[in-house]
């Protein structure tokens, strides 16, 4: 830039394209001669100060700031010219009275290709000066000279205006009538104009550039789920919200204006607990300064309930006023999800507990419940008031125990019963029969989960009691009335028998063959029934008479029961061999009856042709031996044989023969009751075995009773 | 062996026609002169052996030197009655014979426990029933020495 250029003396002009104003005194002297216009023209620039911080059209504001100089420099035309960002050519031409032509040549064409006097000045960025024209026509286009040599110019002066920086924004012109030579009061108001126009331009820009900042930070607010915000917490701890985007309008229900008049507008949206605890944990973030994470729940003015988290960062003042830049976020749309997973959740985990058709209880690892169904609810009567969420398992066993103890005595009892469960608890599992309050009976199945907490199942087995007791009255009425039917039985058959021994002695004579042979008969019925009775009996007695078992010499049972069958295998002519037996858990005196039984049958189903041999074997099973055998029972076994040689059985019949009162062969053939095999089946049975049968019809069968080496049940 | 210079009166506790009849026979037929009394029941059991109701008047009652007790009785039961006896100072010294049906081992035990001299099941046969007689006659009457007959106790 040129400045230390001094402009030409001002001359007189020949003449002027203003042909209404011939006049040849410089704008100065015309200043002088109205010497009321330079107040005029202050007020003007306030005028055009005014129209800048109103922020009036750029346009409006340049063409008055010409105007003003025309007015000033009564004899000359303005022009005002604002180049774009790249100075690269004019974007807004504000001139007033400046004729068509060169309007068309000045506001036209690039900035590089200077021509015109503004384009020139704008390239060079220095202040032109061509007092005139006829003189200083090399300085412009000719083209340019031309035009204005035609319209009447005869001087032309063009200011830059230059930002701060020495960039030019635009150029000031103006064009004269008359040869004009610069004068320093002339220029310096010009000048001043210039700064002027270049002030409008510059702030006009600023405003532009802030303007588009502004949108696109509005277009960002707008863009988030939820509005940003400032606010803004002073000493005194007044809270208020300086800005708040237009999100609130949708967020709230409320706009951001009546906001950031009352902040009470947006606080009234969310919950009484809300807005109490607010404003204690706001001014407590703001001498903190901690980062403000708050998630909040609000209802609408239209009725929609929403979910906010808000963050903001805190930053203070120097005067102690605490800003807050944040944002709040809807976060509706996830909440009512979690929401909605944590309903369906909570609705499934209900419907499991409730389909089951127990009580069940889950307790934490710190012995605190966590969740129970109705039924447990239900089968724990009068506990109703205890049992809540988060109850210890103390404080329900204490309340069971309480409600059982009759009439809520003995506290010391309580006291040892809660201990004894407690140790049951810790133990980690245990299952009990309860009776409630009610009459009801529970089975109580506790067993500790794998996260260490404790589930307790309930199932009332009432039905399940009484049908046991009805069943156990049963069986022992039916026992009873075995064992009594046999006794009541057995006297009047004795008396028959006796009766009728005490004919056939001393009678016998008298009534004659014929009736004695009747006789005879009825008493060889009698002598019957007596053995149906007997085994019926001894049938009943296997749980009726049953002892503990005990370790029991099988050997030496057997030993006895072939002692007293001695008589039977003589006359049968028959041999009975007793293998190597071990001593086992037994009740002796059934196992006494059992192998009684079975040698007393392995006698009596000879072969008519061949003396009976009785073989009496023993074998111990290990458990590991029996691997994938189903057949119970489980474990070491003894299997204890009675093998014969005689007339056996079709196998079709092996599952019929072991029931009571089953026969394969006609009384006359083989005498029998039909309840010996069903009495050794029971003992069996009733010692956790089972009895088993191989035959093949005239070779033999053999008996084979599988039992436990170990008892582990006390009694069956 | 000794015998006895005069049979001791057997005193029979049965309810049973049929077996009072049936024993009678047994003796008879095992040629007992043993004088035979039966009682119905323990009551009866025990005003005969304490001489009361019906048994007050003398010679109504002769001393009984073995009482052949059923267990199975209407009013005082044999149990019960075996329990006064041998309870009691005078009567227990009488030899108690306890003849049932009954072979509940709880009752075997309990008369024994209470010191009967025996315990036999009733035989079914008639012919049981007189080796039984014949057992009691070669037992009580051959070998062994019955207390001396104080009826008074004095």
């Amino acid at each position: 830039m040129d400045l230390g250029r001094e402009p030409p003396e001002s001359t007189p002009g020949e003449h002027s394209a203003l042909a209404a104003q011939p006049s040849s005194p410089s704008p100065a002297e015309e200043w002088a001669r109205k010497p009321r216009s330079i107040p005029a023209l202050f007020e003007s620039q306030s005028e055009i100060l005014d129209l800048i911080s109103s922020r009036a059209p750029l346009q409006e504001t340049l063409g008055r700031t010409a105007s003003l100089a025309e007015e000033v420099l009564s004899a000359a035309y303005c022009c005002v010219l604002v180049l774009d960002g790249g100075a690269e050519r004019f974007v807004e031409t504000a001139a007033p009275t400046l004729p068509a032509p060169i309007l068309e040549v000045v506001r036209g064409g690039q900035v590089a290709d200077k021509t015109s006097a503004e384009a020139i000045c704008a390239a060079s960025g220095t202040t032109l000066y061509l007092p005139d024209l006829a003189d200083d026509s090399g300085e412009l286009p000719s083209d340019f000279t031309k035009q204005l040599f035609s319209c009447g110019i005869k001087a032309v002066w063009a200011y830059p205006l230059l930002e701060p920086a020495g960039m030019p924004v635009g150029v000031l012109s103006l064009y004269f009538g008359t040869k004009q030579g610069a004068d320093p009061q002339t220029d310096s108001v010009l000048r001043s104009l210039a700064r002027l126009a270049r002030f409008a331009v510059e702030h006009h820009r600023s405003d532009e550039a802030l303007q588009s900042a502004d949108q696109r930070f509005g277009a960002l607010a707008a863009s988030i789920p939820g509005v940003v915000y400032q606010r803004k917490v002073s000493p005194d701890g007044e809270i208020r919200y300086t800005y708040i985007s237009d999100g609130a309008k949708d967020l709230f229900g409320v706009s951001p204006e009546e906001i950031v008049s009352d902040p009470n507008a947006l606080f009234d949206c969310h919950s009484p607990e809300y807005r109490e605890t607010f404003r204690e944990r706001l001014l407590e973030a703001s001498r903190d300064l901690t980062m403000w994470d708050v998630e909040a729940t609000i209802d609408t003015k239209d009725g929609q309930r929403k979910y906010t988290h808000a963050i903001a960062r805190p930053h203070r003042m120097p005067d102690g006023t605490v800003y807050w830049d944040g944002v709040i976020l809807d976060s509706t749309r996830i909440k009512e999800a979690e929401l909605r997973a944590a309903s369906i959740e909570a609705r499934t985990r209900e419907e499991i507990l409730e389909s089951v058709s127990q009580g069940l209880a889950l307790y934490d690892e710190n012995d605190s419940l966590v969740v129970c169904n109705s039924h447990f609810l239900e089968l724990s009567p009068g506990l109703g008031d205890v049992i809540r969420p988060g109850v210890s398992y103390e404080r329900v066993a204490r309340a069971i125990i309480e409600n059982s103890l009759p009439g809520r005595g003995d506290a010391a009892d309580a006291d040892e019963l809660l201990r004894q469960q407690m140790e049951l608890h810790r133990a980690g599992g245990h299952s009990s029969e309860r009776r409630l309050p009610n009459g009801r009976w529970v089975l109580v199945t506790e067993h500790r989960t794998d996260h260490g907490g404790t589930a307790i199942v309930l199932t009332d087995v009432t039905e399940l009691k009484k049908r046991e007791a009805t069943l156990e009255r049963s069986n022992q009425e039916l026992q009873q009335f075995a064992s009594v039917a046999s006794h009541d039985l057995q006297e009047p058959l004795r008396k028959i028998e006796a009766f009728g021994n005490r004919l056939h002695s001393l009678c016998a004579e008298k009534i004659g063959d014929e009736a004695t042979l009747y006789l005879d008969r009825m008493l060889s019925s009698t002598r019957r029934m007596r053995k149906l009775i007997n085994d019926l009996l001894a049938y009943s007695r296997v749980t009726t008479k049953s002892r503990p078992f005990e370790p029991c010499d099988f050997k030496l049972v057997a030993t006895e029961v072939v002692s007293d069958l001695q008589i039977q295998i003589e006359e049968s002519d028959g041999l009975v061999q007793i293998g190597e037996l071990p001593v086992i858990d037994a009740d002796a005196m059934q196992i006494r009856q059992l192998l009684q039984n079975l040698i007393s049958n392995a006698l009596k189903f000879r072969r008519p042709d061949a003396p009976p041999e009785v073989r009496v074997s023993g074998r111990l099973v290990t458990a590991a031996d029996r691997i994938g055998e189903t057949m119970p029972p489980p474990g070491d076994v003894l299997e204890l044989s009675v093998s014969d040689n005689g007339i056996g059985f079709d196998m079709k019949y092996v599952d019929r023969i072991f029931n009571i009162f089953q026969r394969l062969h006609n009384r006359s053939e083989y005498d029998g009751t039909g309840i010996g095999l069903a009495t050794c089946r029971k003992i069996v049975e009733r010692h956790g075995g089972e009895l088993r049968a191989v035959s093949e019809p005239g070779h033999g069968t053999t008996i084979t009773a599988v039992l436990p080496v170990k008892q582990i049940f006390s009694e069956a | 062996m000794k015998r006895q210079s005069k049979p001791v009166t057997i005193l029979v506790a049965e309810d049973d026609a049929d077996d009072r009849l049936l024993l009678q026979d047994a003796f008879k037929e095992s040629s007992l002169n043993n004088e035979l009394r039966f009682v119905e029941n323990g009551e009866q059991l025990l005003d005969y052996l304490r001489r009361k109701g019906e048994y007050a008047n003398p010679g109504e009652a002769p001393v009984a030197g073995l009482i052949l007790l059923d267990l199975n009785m209407p009013k005082i039961d044999g149990r019960e009655a075996l329990n006064i006896i041998k309870n009691d100072a005078v009567l227990r010294s009488i030899p108690v014979v306890v003849l049932t049906t009954s072979a509940e081992e709880d009752d075997v035990f309990f008369a024994y426990r209470l010191g009967v001299s025996s315990y036999i099941s009733k035989p079914v046969t008639f012919e049981g029933l007189v080796n039984v007689v014949k057992v009691i006659d070669a037992y009580w009457n051959d070998t062994v020495e019955l207390p001396p007959q104080n009826t008074d106790g004095a």
